[in-house]
């Protein structure tokens, strides 16, 4: 059996990736299974899913901790070292991005034998307009693995999709294929759960941390928590100071506040907590913003 | 054919397959999507039910029992405080013995609001007379949804029946699953498939709402008891059947993997029993005798069965995703104790908390709880109630 986690951004379409992938294995005559996490996911946040699939039937009914494969759907998310947790050495990521982010990965302690890459939001941008980078990375999968033909990926993507959209996610799946690159590396293969835990002795469970409060009726002033919902940006508002006309509308539309009027009385956003939803740049009366690329910002 | 299906997709698989007259759900949270898959599949013409979108659950068990009583198959689903909103009525269904399937995507209720994953809502329904039936991936979802039908309806039951599947880690898992033809379901049915309104009273087809008490009440209680007893051997049967027909075999009330040995017995319920059948066979190769009991038929419960299984093991090791309030344990655990007391010789008995609140039960923690059991095997104290949430 082998085990892989995906790594996605709300809307991107990770949990639809690992599914068509799964109907592709099963195509096949293999067995699959998938199982997202779920939480407060919006578009944007950071999401993952998990993958199996095996000759035989698959038991297991939990998360994957220790991923063969990692395919990561948005290259904002390289940089964050939780993504390997538990990455098998000697095994293969996939993942969205270009040559230079294969330098990102290296510098985490993870060590792939394969890092494949495709500029995926480059070629969704082209053929939708959008960061759904989803069927681009079930293409570079086949590329870079050769575990699934590329015409099982077809039949599913089929299935997810009709008319003009299943036309583009064609192209996507076939684009994805072609341009991927793919980079090999001297990494032996660390063998997983060679420690038999139920041999040690053990006494008790480890006992449940202080929580932020007890009951409801402790003060939790200083305790709450503070998502920095930047982290889910892909593109960014930019102000185009000529344009602007100092209105403030803006400010009154962005749905996290965070927008503030600064120097020189101009409105800009507050990029720790900026999310990238674009409702600034559409409600502009003098059409001043621009929402750009990240990766055309640095 | 064969698909990749979801717990929910492969329950509504089962449900338009079975093509019940009447199905009535409240569509809203704490709904899951098992709602909206039928309501596709009704909307493209493949299941021809009466499809009620009620503003309640409350309402939906009303609708669907009022259903039945007048010869109709029915259906509902629902999932955390929308099963303790339909409790009224979903006593009364049982009261009456009214044959009813309903798929319960099991979750947390309100405590601290919250619709993680658990066992926790179906607790609540353990007293009321209902089947509780508990499959442990898709396929199984899908096959014990058709048998329940086959249960339900049968002539020396006529009971409601719960299909109660773990949330997201089956409702939202999806896996390889066999979509059996309508041909072989029709076939399945077919014992069934005459029945029109449900009775108490012999040779009559009556059913009414009894507003009795005294000797006359008692007497319905003592034959709800009866019939529960009863599915014990019906239930065997019509899981019999369904092998001759689908070619897939259940275990009965309990599953059982590598038990006949087995010194150290993990027990639970539902999605754990594959993740904690690969413990199994990792502690059987270094000579650790495990195995695993799987509740699967959690109402009636398997008293007799699971004392004899318990009878002489070492150790019983129990992982239970829903706590017993007020007996500082999992449901499972306590019920156990219940069954062992009927048992000869009386293993430990352990019990670990996990997968409660949407929490994963994983690998490394039923090693865990592997480890702490033989620990206590060769004489070291450790508590009954372990909770491995935090390891
Ligand atoms: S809405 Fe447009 S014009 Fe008005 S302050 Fe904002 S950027 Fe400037
Ligand atoms: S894109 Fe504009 S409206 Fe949206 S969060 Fe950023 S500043 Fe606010």
């Amino acid at each position: 059996m082998s085990e892989m986690r995906l790594h996605g951004r709300g809307g991107q379409g990770t949990v639809m990736a690992a599914q068509m992938l799964a109907g592709a294995f099963v195509e096949g005559g293999k067995y699959a299974s998938v199982f997202p996490t779920y939480g407060i996911e919006r578009r944007g946040s950071a999401v993952l899913a998990f993958a199996r699939f095996s000759d035989e039937p698959i038991r297991e009914k939990t998360r994957v901790y220790y991923p063969e494969y990692l395919l990561v759907l948005d290259p904002s998310l390289l940089s964050k070292s939780d993504i390997y947790n538990g990455f098998i050495g000697g095994g293969t990521i996939i993942c969205c991005g270009t040559e230079k982010d294969v330098e990102t990965i290296r510098r985490f302690p993870v060590r792939p034998s394969r890092i494949a890459v495709v500029d995926g939001i480059r070629i969704t941008v082209e053929l939708t307009g959008t960061n759904i980078t989803n069927v681009v990375m079930l293409g570079a999968f086949a590329r870079a693995t050769g575990l699934v033909p590329l015409e099982y990926l077809r039949t599913s993507v089929k299935e997810a999709f009709h008319g003009r959209i299943l036309e583009k996610n064609l192209e996507a799946l076939q684009r994805g294929y072609n341009e991927t690159k793919v980079f090999d590396f001297e990494a032996e293969r660390s063998d997983v759960r060679q420690e038999m835990v139920f041999e040690k002795e053990k006494y008790a469970c480890e006992a449940p941390p202080e929580t932020a409060y007890e009951a409801a009726w402790t003060l939790t002033n200083d305790r709450y928590l503070i998502i920095r919902t930047g982290e889910w940006r892909f593109k960014r508002p930019v102000v185009d100071r000529d344009g602007c006309k100092k209105c403030g509308w803006c400010q009154i539309y962005c749905p996290t506040h965070c927008i503030h009027q600064g120097e020189a009385g101009y409105y800009l956003p507050d990029l720790e907590y900026c999310k990238g939803c674009g409702i600034c740049a559409n409600e502009c009366p003098a059409m001043a913003i621009q929402m750009k690329l990240e990766e055309d910002c640095k | 054919m064969i698909k990749v299906l979801s717990g929910n997709k492969a329950a509504a698989h089962a449900v338009r397959l079975v093509n019940p007259d009447v199905i009535a759900m409240y569509p809203i949270t704490p709904q899951t999507p098992l709602a909206e898959e039928i309501a596709a599949f009704h909307a493209d013409g493949l299941l021809d039910a009466e499809m009620i979108e009620v503003e309640g659950e409350h309402t939906a068990m009303s609708a669907v029992m009022s259903a039945s009583v007048a010869g109709g198959r029915v259906f509902t689903s629902t999932s955390s405080w929308g099963l303790e909103y339909m409790g009224e009525m979903c006593m009364l269904c049982a009261g009456m013995r009214i044959p009813a399937v309903m798929v319960d995507v099991t979750r947390e209720t309100s405590s601290i609001r919250g619709v993680c994953g658990s066992r926790q809502d179906i607790m609540s329904v353990r007293d009321y007379g209902w089947i509780q039936l508990e499959p442990a991936n898709c396929q199984e979802i899908l096959d014990t949804v058709l048998m329940a039908y086959r249960l339900s309806e049968d002539a020396r039951i006529l009971n409601p029946v719960l299909v109660a599947y773990d949330g997201f880690f089956l409702s939202h898992q999806y896996e390889r699953v066999e979509i059996p033809t309508k041909e072989q379901v029709d076939r399945f049915l077919a014992p069934v498939a005459e029945r029109h309104g449900t009775t108490f009273m012999k040779d009559k087809n009556l059913q009414f709402c009894p507003s009795i008490s005294g000797l006359e009440f008692a007497n319905y209680r003592y034959q709800s008891l009866q019939t529960l007893e009863r599915v014990k051997s019906v239930f065997p049967e019509i899981e019999k059947e369904f092998e001759e027909i689908f070619g897939r075999s259940y275990g009965g009330a309990v599953d059982k993997y590598r038990t006949d040995d087995a010194e150290i017995l993990f027990l639970t319920a539902g999605s754990a029993a594959g993740t904690i059948e690969t413990v199994v066979d990792r502690a059987r190769e270094r000579g650790i005798k495990a195995g695993l009991a799987r509740i699967k038929m959690f109402r009636p419960y398997p008293r007799q069965e699971m004392a004899a299984l318990l009878d002489g093991r070492k150790a019983v090791a129990t992982i239970d995703r829903s706590i017993c309030l007020g007996w500082n344990c999992g449901h499972l655990h306590m019920e156990a104790l219940a069954a062992v007391s009927d048992a000869a010789q009386k293993p430990l008995m352990l019990d670990f908390i996990d997968g409660i609140a949407s929490t994963d039960i994983t690998i490394d923690h039923i090693e865990k709880a592997l480890a702490i059991t033989r620990t206590a095997l060769a004489g070291h104290e450790v508590q009954e109630t372990n909770w491995l949430i935090w390891e």
